[in-house]
């Protein structure tokens, strides 16, 4: 592997990563929404 | 209703975002490594945020367990979670530099040891927390580990120090000037400066998910004493507004 793949795979993983958390986040907040029945 | 992330903080963090990637591309290629030294501009910041997070978590447990208020719970869980995250990212993110670098995805190195212990032990620390059902036992606990726990953190930093190690010693945190190209610091510091803003937008969110946690979890609980006494659960009743 080249050295950019590498350094693309690393910056894929780190801000892939970060987003993926972010969403989980999001769905953490719906699951929520339905257990409660928001309003 | 509060937005889960916020929106001036998001936004922001996503254009230094875009701005420490732009500088982590033009800053020059390291002498030795080459183009692979860009990988330290995730790697590293990844690091440095897990230290915070942990310090974080430290802070606000001590503050739990001297004033005993909810939020500080909330703080400290929120902080333990987003550092168990970063921490996973920054050994993640070192095998990655690490495999066309040194020829090996994993070395028993002092630095990767002590910073894999300290994974496995904050992901305990959720553990603890899952396993606690009360919420007042379950933040005394938490307080106390999160306490105990972030003697870690220095271990980590000056494990490359006290041992011998593959890993580079450090080149900021340290005495005197950094040993470090002022372009290749320049970038660092901006992805450092990106980093902490995205930890703040997901520590602020997780804080807001804690309090709605909480929220229905005594909300139900008093329920649940009201309908059938503290000694039989009812079933559980819809209708319940989350402020998220």
């Amino acid at each position: 592997m080249s050295e950019w793949a590498w350094v693309t795979a690393g910056y894929v993983i780190a801000y892939g990563g970060l987003a993926g958390y972010a969403l989980s986040l999001v769905r953490r907040v719906r699951t929520l929404r339905r257990r409660g029945g928001n309003t | 209703m509060t937005p889960l992330f916020g929106r001036k903080l998001p936004i922001t963090a996503g254009v230094l975002i875009a701005v420490a990637v732009a500088a982590d591309m033009v800053s020059p290629p390291d002498r030795i490594q080459g183009e692979l030294v860009r990988l330290m501009y995730v790697h590293v910041p990844s690091a440095w945020i897990a230290f915070l997070s942990f310090g974080i978590t430290f802070a606000a447990s001590a503050l739990w367990l001297w004033r005993r208020q909810p939020r500080f719970d909330r703080l400290a869980c929120a902080s333990a979670e987003v550092g168990v995250f970063f921490t996973g990212l920054a050994i993640v993110l070192g095998s990655v530099w690490g495999k066309p670098v040194w020829g090996v995805w994993w070395a028993w190195d002092p630095r990767l040891v002590t910073t894999a212990l300290m994974f496995f032990v904050y992901l305990g620390y959720l553990a603890l927390r899952r396993a606690t059902v009360d919420p007042l036992a379950r933040a005394r606990r938490s307080a106390v580990f999160g306490v105990a726990a972030f003697v870690q953190v220095p271990i980590v930093h000056l494990s490359v120090l006290w041992w011998r190690s593959l890993h580079q010693p450090p080149t900021v945190l340290r005495p005197g000037d950094p040993t470090i190209d002022h372009r290749m610091l320049a970038a660092l510091l901006l992805s450092l400066a990106a980093f902490t803003l995205v930890f703040l937008v997901l520590v602020r969110a997780r804080v807001r998910l804690a309090a709605a946690e909480e929220a229905i979890e005594a909300i139900q609980a008093a329920e649940d004493r009201e309908l059938a006494g503290s000694a039989v659960t009812a079933p559980r009743v819809e209708g319940i507004r989350i402020d998220v």
